[in-house]
């Protein structure tokens, strides 16, 4: 049998990488490195890091998605964030972002030209609180480094049916 | 041998899946909207029972029923403590400057209007709404203790409107449910 679009993993991925830049980092102007290992953040006063801890959306179970924003407490030019106000404000500008109750799952088999599979994800967390991350944390300073961390928990609507199967 | 008729199995309109709780209930009385706050646990039971009639071939069966009773009511619990919402759940009146005093045990009228409530599918975002025109409240208040909002319990039991002077009507005693169209 095939498996629709819309529960393909990597373009589960995908779509919330997109709602994340079209939402926040885009407007914000951020560097998004998304799991990847050879990502250098020399030189840079603020990014964000993105990965996936769970991949369970479309199969019965849920997308972890975990979003690590990092500013740099000195700069390069002696400035910086020096009290993580920076890096605190961009997490509420994160958390208002995802603050929805779905975001559109996109099909990217022609990847410049994603088109809307008009199914959704729920942002959904362990406690059934829409629109609320699952965990959300304040690193103590390390390596210089101011560092948020937002996880969003994410479910298909077809997780969330009781039958065993998807339509 | 299989029915030719299984062509899919699991679902068929999953934009139809509910996700989520009643996001909000209202009271209306003489056309005056009373918002009632945040209601968790809110639920819609709409009932039905039916007499069974059995034939006289053994073993019985039903052979036919008729419709006796029908009911609608809204369950929650509300949780924003106010002297609206207290009023309300002591079955008084609906005001939203109501007295902070609320005295109780006295013999008085009956208190019906009618309460609404509304919550969104989360995939098409399309609404589920329904209406019990003539309502009493009809709940035990209780205020416990914890660690969490203590709210009291919400029981809107729907009563006959054939009379109209709730909106309802004698094709639509009690109230309604609306929603979507299958997808």
């Amino acid at each position: 049998m095939t498996v629709p679009a819309d529960r393909y993993d990597d373009y589960l991925i995908r779509s919330v990488y997109k709602y994340l830049y079209d939402n926040f980092a885009s407007p914000e102007s951020l560097d998004v490195n998304f799991q990847n290992s050879e990502f250098t953040s020399d030189g840079k006063t603020k990014w964000v890091e993105a990965q996936v801890l769970s991949l369970g959306a479309g199969k019965k179970g849920s997308l972890l998605y975990q979003i690590d924003i990092y500013t740099r407490v000195v700069g390069e030019t002696g400035s910086g964030d020096i009290y993580g106000s920076e890096c605190a404000r961009l997490g509420r500008v994160l958390y208002a972002a995802m603050h929805v109750s779905t975001i559109p799952i996109y099909e990217f088999s022609t990847p410049a030209s994603p088109t809307d599979t008009n199914k959704k994800l729920m942002i959904i967390n362990n406690d059934g609180h829409f629109r609320e991350p699952d965990e959300s944390r304040r690193w103590p300073i390390e390596n210089g480094l101011n560092r948020y961390t937002y996880t969003y928990r994410l479910m298909h609507v077809e997780d969330a049916a009781h039958g065993h199967y998807y339509d | 041998m299989a029915y030719a008729g299984f062509t899919n199995p699991g679902g068929v309109d999953t934009n139809a899946y509910l996700v989520g709780d009643w996001e909000e209930v209202l009271a209306l009385k003489s056309n005056v909207i009373y918002r009632l706050g945040n209601c968790p646990e809110g639920v819609l039971e709409i009932s039905r029972e039916y007499y069974r009639h059995e034939d006289t071939q053994w073993p019985r069966k039903v052979d036919w029923v008729a419709p006796i009773r029908t009911g609608m009511k809204f369950t929650g619990r509300l949780e924003e403590i106010n002297a609206q919402n207290v009023s309300m759940l002591l079955g008084q009146t609906l005001a939203v400057g109501a007295q902070n005093y609320l005295y109780v045990g006295a013999q008085s009228s009956t208190y019906y209007f009618t309460l609404r409530g509304n919550r969104v599918r989360p995939q098409d975002n399309l609404t589920i709404e329904f209406q019990i025109h003539k309502c009493l409240q009809t709940s035990l208040f209780s205020l416990g203790g914890g660690d969490e909002a203590q709210g009291a319990p919400l029981e809107c039991e729907g009563l006959d409107d054939a009379a109209g002077n709730y909106g309802g009507s004698s094709t639509n005693p009690l109230g309604w449910i609306y929603v979507p169209t299958k997808s």
